[in-house]
């Protein structure tokens, strides 16, 4: 029940970075350059999020963190290329 | 022996008990893909100029309008049409498209000043504000409040005249739209603000934008975007459902988490707006 309250917080937390970094969106558009450091920084902070909970988890593997940075490069690319 | 693409999107015993898609290295080929689609996109803009385009309807009236109601909400006087700066904003317009060049400085170093003061205005004070791409003189105004450099400019009261040029050509091959506000204030305001009563309407006509509105380069690069991250998502809700039916126990990274990332890039990939200030 423990773990299950732990991993609800660390859930909300990436929730809370997540919502945070779309309203920050929201609030600088038109100001790409802003907006190029709002997504790097949402995905490195995605990435410590991941190595953080998995080392809580003691599930922290390489593989494991190479999936997180995988998905962050992919993601910050996805939207990376709208700013261009 | 499983299907390809249960593989490709189900967790299985072939596949290590994760869809094939969501592993790092399907994650790099994905990153390749994309970058491929995006350079076919920019390599077609180069070899056929005005094959993508954004062209918009923005009433330079309106942009005035707009940003008089910033300034009166900020408790600042309101600024009067000047035609002298209106005709150097579309002098600084005009040289960008002819220099395909987007920047405050041309790249052969001529300043906004130049400008002001070739269109023979003595200026005191004088301010530039650029946005190129957006659709409505609305979202215009809101970037450059949202830009603290540009709120400042557009909120400045040592001004007391303003020129806006909305102008439509091509820069780098994409067809674009330009929006040049230029503030100023001299010692002879008053004269110029009566002088400039009667000349909106002729200076308007003539810079009338060109209707034509081709694809524009930014949603289909959100669409080409938004068809990664719907993967992606798709994939990951499968897994996700298969992993709690299944009770699959692995080592890897949380699905949920991955999807809460995505969910938000869709949202900003939507919410994103067309148009750049400068």
């Amino acid at each position: 029940m423990k773990k299950q309250n732990k991993n609800i917080f660390d859930y909300l937390f990436l929730t809370l970075i997540s919502s945070i970094a779309v309203i920050l969106i929201l609030y600088f558009n038109g100001n790409k350059s802003i907006q190029e450091v709002i997504i790097i920084s949402f995905s490195i902070l995605y990435i410590i999020w991941g190595v953080l909970h998995h080392a809580k988890e003691h599930t922290l593997e390489t593989k494991v963190v190479l999936e997180y940075a995988a998905f962050s490069v992919l993601g910050s690319m996805l939207v990376m290329g709208l700013l261009k | 022996m499983a299907h390809p693409i249960i593989t490709l999107f189900a967790p299985h015993p072939h596949n290590n008990h994760k869809a094939k898609i969501l592993w790092p290295r399907s994650i790099v080929i994905l990153i390749g893909l994309f970058i491929m689609g995006r350079s076919i996109v920019d390599i077609t803009v180069g070899l056929k100029p005005g094959v993508l385009g954004y062209a918009s309807q923005i009433n330079p009236d309106t942009v005035i309008e707009l940003t008089n109601k910033e300034r009166l909400n900020a408790g600042v006087t309101t600024l009067k049409y000047n035609s002298a700066l209106n005709q150097a904003a579309l002098a600084k317009a005009t040289d960008m498209f002819e220099n395909n060049y987007w920047a405050h400085v041309s790249p052969t170093g001529t300043e906004p000043w130049y400008f002001v003061t070739g269109s023979g205005y003595k200026y005191q004070h004088a301010g530039e504000n650029l946005a190129r791409d957006f659709s409505n003189p609305a979202d215009v105004v809101k970037a450059w409040m949202a830009s603290p450099t540009h709120r400042k400019n557009l909120l400045d009261d040592r001004y007391h005249d303003i020129g806006i040029a909305v102008m439509d050509g091509y820069i780098n091959g994409v067809e674009t739209t330009l929006v040049v506000q230029i503030f100023g204030s001299t010692q002879q305001t008053s004269v110029a603000r009566i002088a400039s009563s009667n000349v909106v309407s002729t200076v308007l006509a003539e810079e009338k934008l060109i209707p034509e509105s081709g694809l524009s380069p930014m949603d289909l690069s959100r669409a080409w975007s938004l068809a990664f991250v719907v993967l992606i998502m798709f994939a990951l809700s499968l897994d996700w459902i298969f992993v709690l039916r299944y009770n699959i126990i692995r080592i890897s990274g949380k699905t949920w988490a991955h999807f809460t990332y995505f969910a938000a890039l869709a949202i900003i990939l939507i919410i994103i707006r067309q148009g750049i200030v400068l």
